[in-house]
């Protein structure tokens, strides 16, 4: 019936969905787009066309090449802290069935509950100063520390909802009783059907040790700071075209991990014949 | 191959007991099925001797020595799930040869054995496939073939055919019957399907709340169940109480003879199969309620003088239409008697 509707004339339920949707859509994307424009002309007094350069682009690599870079190597630890930390975490919260498993379980979450704003002024009062013959303050290490500390969660969960998926418990019955030790069970067969998972959660976790910047702001110093940080500073005070182009590439950035998320997604979803 | 013995095995699941005192013996090279509606305990016996459950209480014999704290890992069983768990990561070969590789068997020999059972099934074409590429019953035969690779001493299989279609079914039911046969490997076959039981096994074991009700040749637990959840649960059945007095049975609203093995007096549960009435005799008179058109046979439903309803397979296919009364006839040789208690 409700087919038949559709193809039948004018909609107006169908209109009124597009009608939201573009509002929506407009209204993400219009920031983004006029960030970009910024980027490429610097400001909208003269004409816009005649005044298109690269060289807001060219500026803000070159004024922002150390926080480009430090965001970079900030992103891969952490995103490798996380793999090495959290993949384990995940698969033994999902395994193993003992005391606290569930309040454990909704402990991962907590992270990503409370907002960044409160853990950074946390992480500050205990960090602020040397602490156990400890001086973490304004060092790279208590940054990437955050970082983990922010991102992890979403690898535990990836983790724990992949193995879910694929049946984990029968596949290692199975390799078990065709004579596989627990190393062999983990790198021959855990570890290969969880892998995209573990990459999709991987992308995440990078793109978003890139972007963090509540809890960073509190706990980074000039002598590393990162992306967001400087992104910040660079639309108070350099000028707008530069800031804009900083923004741009950062976008771009994101966007790239997207995409790669999708891909990766796509390729779970196939290899295991759509039956997720 | 291995006689395999489960001995007084209990388990308990904290305040649940699974199995109950449960003792089993596998023949060297036989395939025994274990039946019986889910929660039984079936399946709590097949995993406590492939060693995935550590019994609470008993043994778990192979070839008479005592494998119950072994590890799964270094217990040889085969397995396989309804699931299959296939490794979706690995072609169709790699699967197979997985267990040969896992236990040290050169390459060369592991390649050769995981192609001959591969053929064997009539799916040798399909070792280069990735799992996802099957069908649901080229799975099912994979599966087969990875449990079957590294020897096992002990096939356990549970609910292999669940997820496939009737059609299917029973193609491969008897295929896998053969192989089991030309490869004399002992087997356990849990299923909640006694019929695909009764055609697989040399044996059945009927479980029931974690005991063992029953175990027998397929046809003793049809022909002679020993007790009346065994005459329930296998096969369609008809209870009818009667009390035995000088070799007849008195149904009250009729009296038949007894069967000439049963030699005690005093109330009884008659057990008759829908197909020991036939249309036309002169035992008793019934009320049909409802037909069945199965195609090959026709199923009846009908009432008793006493108002009991009995399901009847006649074997002269008469048609008879709702409503009708008719006289039908018991073949009181076919009849099981299980004393009243």
């Amino acid at each position: 019936m409700s087919n038949q509707r559709l193809g039948s004339g004018l909609d107006f339920g169908l209109i009124g969905f597009y009608v939201i949707c573009t509002g929506v859509l407009a209204f993400i994307l219009l920031p983004i787009i006029t960030i970009f424009a910024y980027s490429l002309v610097g400001s909208f007094d003269g004409g816009f066309i005649s005044s298109l350069t690269f060289e807001y682009y060219r500026a803000a690599l070159r004024n922002n090449s150390d926080p480009f870079l430090m965001s970079i190597q900030i992103a891969f630890v952490t995103t490798l802290i996380d793999i090495l930390i959290g993949v384990p975490a995940g698969y033994i919260l999902v395994k193993y069935n003992f005391r606290f498993n569930d309040l454990l379980r909704e402990l991962t979450i907590l992270p990503m509950a409370i907002p960044g704003i409160v853990i950074g002024i946390g992480v500050v009062r205990v960090w602020g100063t040397p602490r156990l013959g400890i001086d973490l303050a304004g060092t790279t290490v208590l940054i990437v520390a955050v970082h983990a500390l922010f991102t992890m969660p979403f690898i535990i969960q990836t983790t724990m909802s992949t193995l879910e998926s694929i049946n984990f418990r029968q596949l290692e019955e199975s390799a078990q009783s065709l004579g596989a030790g627990w190393i062999q069970l983990f790198t021959r067969v855990i570890l290969p059907n969880i892998y995209n998972g573990i990459l999709a959660g991987a992308v995440m976790v990078f793109a978003l040790s890139m972007g963090e910047f509540n809890i960073t702001f509190f706990v980074y110093s000039p002598l590393n700071t990162t992306l967001p940080i400087a992104l910040f500073g660079g639309f108070r005070t350099a000028t707008v075209g530069e800031a804009s182009a900083l923004a741009s590439l950062f976008i771009g950035i994101v966007l790239v991990s997207i995409v790669c998320l999708q891909a990766l997604s796509d390729t779970t979803v196939r290899s295991s014949g759509g039956n997720i | 191959m291995t006689t395999v013995t489960v001995d007084g095995v209990r388990k308990e699941f904290g305040d649940e007991t699974a199995v109950n005192g449960v003792s089993l013996t596998v023949e060297d090279g036989e395939t025994v099925g274990i039946v019986g509606p889910s929660g039984c305990g079936k399946t709590t016996t097949l995993r406590t001797i492939a060693g995935l459950e550590s019994p609470t209480e008993g043994r778990v014999l192979f070839d008479g020595e005592d494998v119950t704290s072994v590890p799964v890992k270094q217990r040889e069983v085969g397995l396989l799930f309804q699931s299959y768990a296939l490794f979706e990561n690995m072609t169709v070969l790699e699967n197979v040869t997985f267990g040969p590789r896992m236990q040290g068997v050169p390459e060369e020999e592991g390649r050769e054995r995981a192609q001959r059972l591969l053929e064997m099934l009539d799916i040798e074409e399909l070792e280069s496939r990735m799992p996802h590429q099957l069908s649901g019953g080229q799975q099912q035969r994979v599966g087969l073939a990875r449990a079957l690779a590294p020897e096992p001493r002990i096939l356990l299989l549970d609910e292999p055919m669940t997820g496939l279609d009737a059609k299917l079914k029973r193609q491969l039911r008897s295929k896998i019957a053969h192989l089991l046969d030309e490869l004399d490997v002992t087997t356990l076959y849990v299923t909640h399907d006694q019929e695909e039981a009764m055609a697989m096994c040399d044996r059945v074991a009927v479980m029931n709340d974690g005991i063992v009700e029953q175990v027998g040749t397929p046809d003793t637990v049809y022909e002679r169940p020993a007790n009346e959840f065994v005459a329930d649960f296998i096969g369609t059945t008809n209870l009818l109480s009667g009390c035995v007095e000088n070799g007849h049975i008195d149904l009250e609203f009729t009296t038949i003879p007894t069967p000439e093995a049963y030699d005690q007096q005093g109330s009884v549960k008659v057990v008759a199969r829908p197909e020991v009435f036939s249309i036309g005799g002169d035992d008793l008179q019934a009320s049909i309620i409802d037909t069945f058109y199965l195609g090959e046979q026709i199923e009846l439903l009908a009432t008793l003088p006493n108002g009991q309803e009995i399901t009847l397979k006649p074997q002269n296919n008469i048609l008879v239409e709702p409503g009708e009364k008719v006289s039908i006839g018991i073949d009181t040789s076919r009849v099981h008697l299980l004393e009243d208690t």
